[in-house]
């Protein structure tokens, strides 16, 4: 029972509620960034860990310090600070690793797709174990959905596209074409 | 940077497709990011010369997530019915409109003046309107609700969805694209002679 809860959870995460095929959540990253699938590595990888860790920290405060204090109502502050924080200090051990400039930075510090995660898993009102789970999964699936457009993109980039779709244009389409496919994901869930 | 404008509008608009598939909809969404941009500017403004310049995103990230939330509280309070619609986006929305706030931190050759800020936010909440328009006529056949078509919606329902949102932003903004090119061109037409 154990190990089917999990299975569903996963499924879940990854691929019904994957962040940005099926929410359109955190996309303001891929537009900052020069497209190449080393970049999307790197931003998957680091997005994944400062979501496992932010998660867990977040749901720690809000089970024992917000909800027993009685003040939900500066909830979203305190989240803010603490993602900052844990996006902040990620990026300061991995810098050497990826070689972004400033703008780079800025895009990984307030990445929404981090906080979105924390707020759908919040609204759901896990257990910790799930919250953990859950969150790890929802990076790799940001993760996934990053290689797959970056992928795309590269290919685009050596086709003769029409003039007026270069850039953006031709990137939300075929974004669109995969997230119809991701649509066939709804019908199986638990 | 090439493609200014399509490149500014995609970014503003991605985050609110998820909800914006009817004109009622979107008409929240735009008045929220118009209020939640006057407002945190204004602050922004008032406090310029008590903010180092190092510590400027995480004040400007600070202040608008303090915007949000008095936002938040109002909606709950004489709001709830969209307060519940917007659900899990309406921090989303408030975090992304930094991007207008502070254009130069972004994209160092996209010019930070007051008037160019509110152009975008203009266009911003124009597309909105439009997006959400297209997307329920064709999606559901109804515009604010009424019918319009007087029929089942079959073959387009897929407007209704995220990926139709994609989609349609996509095309919308080549469209942008070729009337700005249109323009380019009208104009050099009329310096040459």
């Amino acid at each position: 029972m154990v190990i089917e809860k999990i299975l569903i959870t996963i499924v879940t995460a990854v691929f019904i509620n994957n962040i940005i095929f099926s929410k359109i959540i955190g996309l303001t990253i891929f537009f900052e960034e020069s497209k190449k699938i080393k970049n999307a590595i790197y931003i998957g990888l680091i997005t994944t860990i400062n979501l496992v860790i932010s998660s867990s920290i977040i749901w720690y405060i809000d089970k024992n310090i917000l909800k027993k204090l009685n003040i939900d109502s500066l909830d979203l502050m305190v989240y803010v600070i603490i993602i900052v924080c844990v996006s902040y200090i990620t990026y300061k051990f991995t810098k050497n690793i990826g070689n972004f400039d400033i703008r780079g930075h800025v895009g990984l510090v307030v990445n929404s797709a981090v906080l979105g995660v924390i707020l759908m898993n919040l609204e759901n009102d896990l257990t910790f174990s799930a919250n953990l789970i859950s969150s790890f999964f929802s990076g790799i699936g940001y993760f996934l959905a990053l290689l797959i457009i970056s992928g795309i993109n590269e290919r685009l980039n050596e086709t003769q596209v029409p003039k007026f779709f270069k850039g953006e244009p031709i990137a939300l389409i075929t974004m669109g074409i995969i997230a119809m496919i991701f649509m066939g994901f709804f019908g199986i869930k638990g | 940077m090439k493609n200014k404008s399509s490149y500014l509008l995609a970014v503003n608009l991605c985050p609110t497709l998820a909800i914006t598939n009817s004109l009622e909809n979107s008409l929240i969404v735009s008045i929220v990011i118009t209020i939640n941009y006057l407002f945190s500017k204004g602050v922004l403004k008032a406090l310029k010369n008590f903010i180092p310049e190092e510590l400027k995103l995480i004040s400007n990230i600070l202040i608008n997530t303090m915007v949000i939330t008095v936002i938040s509280m109002v909606m709950k309070g004489y709001f709830l019915e969209e307060y519940r619609l917007l659900g899990i986006y309406l921090p989303l929305i408030g975090l992304n409109s930094i991007i207008i706030n502070d254009m130069k931190l972004f994209h160092s050759d996209i010019s930070d003046k007051l008037f160019i800020q509110l152009i975008i936010l203009a266009k911003v909440s124009g597309f909105l309107l439009i997006i959400g328009g297209l997307r329920e006529l064709f999606g559901n056949g109804t515009l604010f609700g009424k019918d319009i078509f007087s029929c089942k919606m079959t073959l387009t329902y897929i407007f209704n969805s995220p990926a139709g949102a994609l989609i349609l932003v996509g095309f919308l903004l080549a469209l942008v694209n070729l009337l700005n090119d249109k323009q380019k061109k009208y104009r050099g037409e009329i310096d040459g002679n």
